[in-house]
């Protein structure tokens, strides 16, 4: 179990191979010299024009590489905020949202659904914009709640995140019946109908999810003494309320760009940092690019899967991740001797 | 030379005074033992020692520094805890629990360098781990657990050693091989050392001082010989006992007084 460098790269292979097919296969057909071509002109290595050129280069440019970046990103935010609140609450149950940043994304966009909110800076929908709003600010809350004097103990934030959430969940259906003109709307944006913003997208994420992951990472080994429980952790020297607080706040983070843009995707937040656990050992030193890595490629093959199945029609990804993923997961629970968390 | 001097310190739980302006000074290389009856303070002298629970008067003092005015950081860096249920993760190894000793010297991302991985393999070395170093902690007994956090806390480094119930829950073999480690500790690596204890006889055998507390005071504090009266550990225990003094090595030896 104890060979950290070779599953690393073989993680690697696989993100690689994961964006390739991901960028290669959809439903319109593109010969793969084609493919190969477009990107080398883009590059500006060789100069390639054939029929149909333009037509291929926005599907190839414009729609299914951000699609592919969207997807690798939200994949990774997911899995690495999902193991930060494992450790964090350590408790195997945790996922990345825990702390109600879904259920108050999903109040958050349905009230921009229902009161019709339409505007679009930075080329993002009103939607987008207020189911991130709706994720932190409850998360927020939550935080806040469950504070007990100077500490937030993470049994309280767990409770607080259950209760808050439900809260959400019931106004966000509450609001869907007094407009049920509104409800195809946002159902379509929990599945993750919202998927098409382009090189756009991609840019406003990547800051949230790479300050997010940062922060984490530089907080590995911490992470590994709060293993020991926050007396021990305190004991030995970690500022415990200190470190608490910054990882909700950079698991939040993620967590909500990455609901506000892909929607509610089940399953990768909590099964895929418990797959990786299995390879990685319990440092997070190891287990938090592991996520990076296979999160991006878990989701990103599960995309490619949801678009090409049905296709024309696209299946929701939380579907597929569900669908794939558990059985895997099951198998390795029974192949393995050693309890994992 | 003084150590650890602790003055006029006073803990209250939700305005319930736990621990009542207590004082005690500990030196170098020194064993002192708490005892007491169950809820008397000591596990909670103990936490707050270490900045678990918030003091409410009174001073921690190593040398000249006020230990509880320090980051967590720079306090894991004089005293190392040894607590009494500690929560071990399975799927750690020994050696990566005792690696994480060395927390107070590593901030943020710096990884451990050679001379960290020295301290800890020094730290197994000492408490006879060497063979158990890639075991995980899991599959080990109670009496190997506790040398792991034992092990942990000289990777630390510290001036001051503190156990809370090192010897609980431990079978006659391994509570002798556990004490025997404590003395040898305090003696080789100059740390001085705080133990709590429920065994009186076998506190009277580790530690040159022991402190008899009851309701977060100190009621006697003095070499066993002189703590251990009849009158003094019927009251703090509130249960009579017997004193007796061992014929070989002439140290008091406590017994109930009633008949069961």
């Amino acid at each position: 179990m104890k060979t950290p460098i070779p599953a690393a790269l073989l993680l690697v292979v696989i993100l690689i191979i994961a964006i390739v097919l991901g960028i290669a296969i959809g439903s319109v057909q593109i010969p793969p010299r084609t493919i190969v071509g477009l990107i080398l002109d883009r590059l500006s290595i060789i100069d390639f024009t054939v029929e149909d050129t333009s037509k291929y280069s926005t599907i190839l440019f414009d729609i299914r590489m951000p699609r592919v970046a969207l997807m690798a990103l939200t994949g990774a935010a997911l899995a690495t905020a999902g193991a930060t609140y494992q450790g964090l609450f350590r408790n195997p149950l945790a996922d990345p949202y825990l702390v109600g940043v879904a259920s108050g994304a999903g109040l958050g966009a349905t009230i921009a659904i229902t009161m019709n909110l339409h505007s679009n800076p930075l080329g993002l929908s009103t939607i987008t914009i207020a189911a991130f709003a709706g994720g932190i600010i409850t998360a927020g809350i939550v935080v806040v709640a469950a504070r007990v004097g100077p500490t937030t103990p993470v049994t309280t934030m767990l409770l607080a995140g259950i209760a808050i959430g439900s809260f959400a969940t019931a106004a966000t259906t509450l609001l869907m019946l007094r407009r049920p003109d509104g409800l195809q709307r946002a159902f379509n944006w929990m599945l993750g109908a919202y998927l098409g913003g382009g090189w756009s997208t991609v840019q406003v994420m990547l800051p949230y999810i790479m300050i997010g992951s940062l922060l984490i990472y530089l907080n590995a080994r911490a992470l590994n003494v709060f293993q020991l429980g926050e007396e021990q952790a305190q004991q030995l020297g970690i500022n415990v309320e200190r470190l608490k607080l910054l990882l909700v706040a950079a698991a939040t983070l993620m967590t909500a760009s990455a609901v506000a843009f892909g929607g509610l995707i089940g399953f990768v937040g909590l099964i895929v940092p418990h797959v990786l656990r299995m390879f990685a050992g319990p440092d997070y030193r190891r287990l938090l690019p592991f996520c990076i890595l296979g999160g991006a490629s878990f989701l990103v093959l599960s995309d490619l899967a949801a678009r090409n199945l049905m296709a024309p029609r696209e299946l929701p990804v939380g579907i597929i991740t569900a669908l794939t993923g558990t059985p895997f997961f099951i198998f390795l629970l029974r192949k393995l001797k050693r309890s994992v968390f | 030379m003084r150590t650890l001097t602790i003055s006029d310190l006073s803990v209250s739980y939700d305005k319930q005074a736990v621990i009542k302006n207590l004082s005690l000074t500990l030196s170098r290389a020194e064993i002192v033992a708490l005892l007491g009856p169950n809820g008397a303070g000591k596990s909670t002298l103990i936490r707050a020692i270490t900045g678990v629970v918030p003091v409410s008067q009174g001073t921690v003092c190593l040398d000249q520094i006020d230990l509880l005015s320090l980051s967590a950081l720079e306090r894991a860096r004089r005293i190392a805890v040894v607590p009494q249920h500690a929560l071990l993760p399975d799927n750690f190894t020994v050696y990566e629990i005792v690696l994480l000793g060395r927390t107070p010297y590593l901030p943020l991302w710096k990884k451990e360098t050679g001379n960290d991985h020295a301290t800890v393999t020094q730290a197994l070395q000492h408490t006879n781990l060497e063979n158990l170093k890639d075991r995980f902690v899991g599959d080990l007994s109670g009496g190997e657990r506790q040398r792991v956090l034992i092990a942990r806390s000289l990777a630390q480094e510290p001036d001051v050693l503190l156990l809370d119930e090192p010897t609980a829950h431990l079978d006659l073999k391994h509570q002798a091989s556990i004490l025997r480690l404590i003395k040898s500790l305090a003696t080789t690596k100059n740390i001085a050392i705080l133990l709590t204890m429920h065994n009186i006889n076998q506190a009277a055998k580790c530690a040159d001082s022991v402190a008899l507390i009851a309701n977060g005071k100190i009621q006697s504090y003095g070499s066993p010989a002189d703590v251990y009266t009849p009158e003094n550990l019927s009251k703090a225990y509130d249960t009579p006992v017997e004193v007796i003094t061992h014929s070989e090595n002439g140290l008091p030896f406590v017994t109930i007084h009633d008949t069961l």
